[in-house]
């Protein structure tokens, strides 16, 4: 799912999400300091090896994306990060083209890192229920906006070929529940241990 | 007749080699008129209940069915002739390819025209080319449908050279900022 084949997508289409997928990656790797490399690689190879195992479901197969958890712990240089591992499913394994790696990055990166910017002011060791559930809904919605912007654009591109909405929503809707309770269990457990790692307050017990 | 056998293997080498790409994949092999196969997915799984669309090369739709329960499906076109068939996942996975019940080559050139041939020919000699071809493609059926399966998997080395390849690039990565900041010297 979020990989889209060659040749499918229109010439605009694909213009405007390769511009906002270079976009996002310039920001990310004019960001990227020394000290970030080694949790931007982590993040990679999780991504790469997340989103490479998928399960089937009715007619269509989902695998998780985990783009919401990718942009809290990173912000921009997320999209450094999906772009390495999107790069190796798709000359590894077929996964999605190579011309449309740019969109496909910004589907992915993009939602996780927006929505991430957004609740993190919200987040701080000091009220772990309430960010990791604040996580966990941003990383749902951030799979449904992937979802969303996948099935635009090819419906956009090949009206033939545009998804059908009750195979997406039962697809999708699974998959957002999954990465909400993955995103929330995670940020519980880097509050405690990590708080940094998620650009929250590392002081325990300072308001948000 | 044993073209029959050759436009199948064709079909299937036009499906291998431009379907790389694709997530979806679609397998499909001519016994006698019938068109058999099933779509699979790269990384496991069968779409069930996904739509095929069977279309005529210049694109005008012959018949719309369901994959079964393991992706399968069989068809058996009204007329001998070259087909297109298009798998849709629903949610924007899909896959086709060409396939020809006459013995006409599948891929491009949608030039010409190929006359309806009875099914079922009157001389023995075409009877029994028929049969053997019909019984030459079981018979390999199996081995096309294995080449296809391991050329989609994902295999364990191709995940662990994935993860090789992003070490290497932070280590290149860090090793070039090292260099610029002149840490390294």
């Amino acid at each position: 799912m979020a990989h889209i084949p060659d040749g499918v997508l229109s010439l605009p289409v694909l213009a405007a999400g390769t511009l906002a997928g270079a976009g996002g990656l310039w920001l990310g790797v004019r960001q990227l300091g020394d000290r970030d490399i080694p949790r931007t690689a982590l993040l990679a190879a999780v991504f790469f090896i997340a989103s490479s195992l998928a399960f089937p479901l009715g007619p269509t197969s989902i695998h998780l994306l985990l783009g919401g958890l990718i942009g809290l712990m990173l912000g921009w240089k997320a999209f450094p990060a999906i772009l390495v591992g999107l790069l190796l499913q798709a000359l590894l394994f077929g996964f999605g083209g190579l011309t449309v790696l740019g969109v496909d990055l910004a589907n992915m990166a993009l939602p996780g890192v927006l929505l991430a910017m957004a609740v993190r002011p919200l987040i701080s060791a000091a009220h772990p229920l309430r960010s990791a559930i604040l996580t966990g809904l941003a990383a749902a919605l951030a799979v449904l906006i992937t979802a969303g912007l996948v099935g635009m654009e090819i419906a956009l591109s090949e009206p033939a070929f545009a998804p059908a909405v009750g195979v997406m929503a039962a697809a999708y809707l699974p998959l957002s529940i999954m990465e909400a309770l993955v995103t929330a269990f995670v940020t519980l457990y880097l509050l405690k241990v990590k708080p940094e790692m998620i650009g929250a307050s590392a002081m325990i017990g300072a308001n948000p | 007749m044993i073209r029959r056998l050759v436009t199948a293997l064709v079909a299937f080498a036009c499906l291998a080699l431009p379907a790389e790409a694709h997530r979806l994949k679609l397998f499909a092999q001519v016994t006698g008129d019938t068109i058999a196969g099933y779509g699979f997915y790269i990384g496991g799984g069968r779409p069930e209940g996904a739509d095929l669309v069977v279309t005529t090369p210049e694109g005008k739709e012959v018949s719309q069915l369901k994959t079964g329960e393991d992706g399968g499906f069989s068809f058996r076109p009204p007329t001998p002739g070259r087909y297109r068939l298009t798998l849709s996942g629903g949610d924007g996975h899909f896959a086709s390819i060409d396939i020809s019940t006459d013995g006409t080559p599948a891929a491009p050139s949608p030039t010409t025209v190929t006359p309806a041939a009875s099914a079922v020919p009157v001389d023995l000699d075409a009877r029994i080319a028929q049969a053997v071809d019909a019984a030459v493609a079981r018979q390999i059926r199996p081995l096309l449908k294995a080449y296809d399966a391991a050329d989609g998997r994902v295999r364990f080395n191709d995940l662990v050279g994935g993860l090789g390849w992003i070490i290497g690039l932070a280590g290149l990565w860090a090793w070039f900022r090292s260099r610029r900041s002149g840490h390294g010297s």
